[in-house]
């Protein structure tokens, strides 16, 4: 690749030598400039309120006690807001399980994947056993495959061992991770193996060098892991909407889905959904660079 | 007879060596073989049999495939799928690649701007459902139609409309997508060295010129990546239409994956349904191939 991009930069480079252009006046690189950037702003600015106001209005609406029916315009500001529409969401709905449900699941699972792909990635870096590549390969190759393709045996299967509608359906799938332990021997493939030495000649075992050196060194690795396996579990539509079926069982973001035509009022409906957004919003404020570093990086995961 | 004994010895020793390395790794292997690998030989054998789950699987041959070929819905979803892809990945390829120049332009504020175009990447599609269930409201009740009636176009029914159906859920998804192509076109743009686009710049290429000879050029790898798994994703298009829709009006937005959910989960046709994903299968790795030679540059460089 880089040989490729330094070709092409240095023929592009040459070109533009070879056809150097008359002089051209600096003012009107300039006043070009500056308009080119105010409409640019503009432009960024206008998506902003796009992407922003949509979600300002929900939790608008969320405020606002007692509002059977929408009809627009109104105000983003409410003129009496209050917490009226919460209650009577936790009060109506089976809310309070979906939430404590989606944290034990998101939690565990990714506590779960943390533990497995850390303790994978570090065998696959450093480990001496036969089939070594061969295996990592063979999951790397699992990245690939599309949800769809595996879901109906998956199903098939949980429904055999009788978990359906229990969260055996929804952890122990998910309990490793191929892309976390793709990431993880990734980094530990940068430790250096001194480390790894020294730790051995103090009598630590394979499980010491993971466990004293390795893991301690991968905690942006694991945040980043840690962040990227909260939001997918929390998020998660399609498995919990197969394998869960008792409304008390569900997961928040598959109990929401069944307010979507709830007959309580719009502002309870928007209550629901502020209280499914504002964790992720959270998690996502707070980390947002390990955030944004996962997504980046899980692109593999196609 | 020392050297038998030493080797003997030392074989356990060994085996017990490479044993822990094989715990580390257990769990991953025993799941992508029980989650990964045998669901994939699954639905290639369940989709030559009649299945509902409760029975044992009738054997049917190639009866599935020929019925999906008689199936009028099953070539509605396919061409409503191929339809969304089209109207899916090269706007948001596009919208997001225009965010990804431009936020350059906003100086400190730029982690701001790439905040909020990525909110929608991590919240939940049941909260983006909700939302753009009422902003689509139709008559005059809905925002969207109050904006339109502002500059004096009439009330539109958007999701419950027949032609307008597939194109509102599309906006949703770009919309709630662009900002993951977002970051990684701004990544992809890192790498172009700021040398070449100050050495144009200097000899008088104007912005324009220096987007399509330079940038572009240089960003083909992401480029490839970015429409490989738009589309791919798009195959997949499945919660949003499920949400806003239910596949509707008259199958106008009924995707691929709709159909194979309708008729694995609520039909109990699994033999069926499995046919269906081996067809979607086929098509997503045909249509990679296609784009993989039309673009090339595939990057060894994103996997690192």
């Amino acid at each position: 690749m880089n040989s490729t991009r330094e070709r092409t930069a240095d023929n592009l480079l040459q070109s533009q030598v070879r056809n150097l252009p008359e002089h051209r006046k600096s003012y009107s690189i300039v006043w070009g400039y500056l308009l080119l950037k105010g409409l640019g702003l503009l432009v960024l600015i206008i998506f902003a309120a796009m992407f922003i106001v949509p979600f300002l209005y929900m939790i608008s609406i969320a405020l606002r006690p007692h509002m059977e029916i929408l009809t627009f315009p109104i105000s983003l500001i409410p003129e009496e807001p209050g917490l009226g529409a919460f209650k009577s969401l936790f009060a109506g709905t089976a809310m309070t399980n979906w939430i404590i449900n989606s944290f034990f699941v998101t939690i565990t699972v990714a506590l779960l994947q943390l533990f497995t792909s850390s303790l994978a990635g570090y065998a696959f870096a450093r480990g001496d056993f036969p089939g070594k590549d061969a295996l990592f390969w063979m999951l790397m190759s699992a990245l690939m495959i599309p949800f769809t393709v595996t879901m109906i045996p998956s199903y098939i299967l949980i429904a055999r061992l009788h978990w359906i509608d229990t969260f055996y359906a929804l952890i122990i799938p998910s309990a490793t991770s191929i892309f976390g332990t793709f990431l993880c021997r990734q980094f530990c493939l940068t430790i250096p193996r001194a480390y790894d030495d020294a730790a051995i000649v103090d009598g630590c075992s394979a499980w010491g060098v993971y466990y004293r050196i390795h893991l301690r060194l991968m905690t942006p690795v694991l945040a980043t892991l840690g962040v990227l396996s909260f939001l997918g579990t929390w998020n998660d539509f399609v498995w919990p909407l197969l394998v869960l079926q008792s409304n008390t069982m569900k997961t928040i973001s598959v109990g929401l889905a069944t307010m979507l035509t709830y007959q309580g009022g719009a502002s309870i409906r928007m209550a629901g959904a502020t209280v499914t957004f504002l964790p992720t919003l959270l998690v996502f404020i707070i980390l947002q660079r390990y955030v944004i570093r996962g997504f980046v990086l899980s692109g593999v995961k196609g | 007879m020392a050297t038998m004994q030493g080797s003997v010895r030392r074989k356990p020793a060994r085996w017990r060596r490479y044993l822990i390395w094989y715990l580390f790794i257990a769990p991953n292997i025993i799941l992508f073989l029980i989650f990964g690998l045998l669901p994939i030989i699954a639905t290639v054998l369940i989709s030559f049999t009649r299945w509902n789950i409760l029975g044992s699987p009738t054997w049917l041959g190639l009866d599935n495939f020929q019925r999906l070929s008689h199936d009028n819905e099953f070539w509605t979803s396919l061409r409503v799928t191929g339809v969304y892809a089209i109207l899916f990945v090269l706007p948001s390829a596009a919208v997001a690649l225009g965010q990804a120049m431009l936020i350059s332009l906003a100086g400190r504020w730029q982690a701001f701007f790439r905040t909020v175009y990525f909110i929608p990447v991590v919240t939940s599609i049941t909260v983006i459902a909700m939302i753009w269930g009422w902003l689509f409201l139709p008559d005059d009740t809905g925002p969207l139609n109050y904006l339109l009636g502002a500059i004096g176009i009439p009330p539109q029914s958007w999701l419950q409309s027949l032609n307008q159906a597939l194109p509102s859920v599309t906006l949703v998804a770009v919309w709630s997508a662009v900002g993951y192509y977002m970051v990684l076109w701004i990544s992809g743009l890192q790498g172009i060295p700021q040398e070449l686009l100050d050495a144009a710049m200097v000899d008088g290429a104007n912005v324009w010129t220096r987007f399509w000879r330079v940038t572009l050029p240089l960003l083909r790898p992401t480029t490839m990546f970015i429409v490989v798994i738009g589309t791919i994703n798009a195959f997949q298009a499945f919660t949003l239409f499920y949400l806003l829709t239910g596949g509707g009006p008259l199958y106008n937005t009924t995707t691929i994956v709709l159909f194979i959910y309708k008729h694995a989960f609520r039909l109990q046709e699994m033999g069926y349904a499995s046919a269906a994903s081996m067809v979607l299968v086929v098509i997503t790795l045909i249509a990679t191939l296609i784009q993989r030679s039309a673009i090339g540059g595939w990057s060894d460089e994103l996997y690192s």
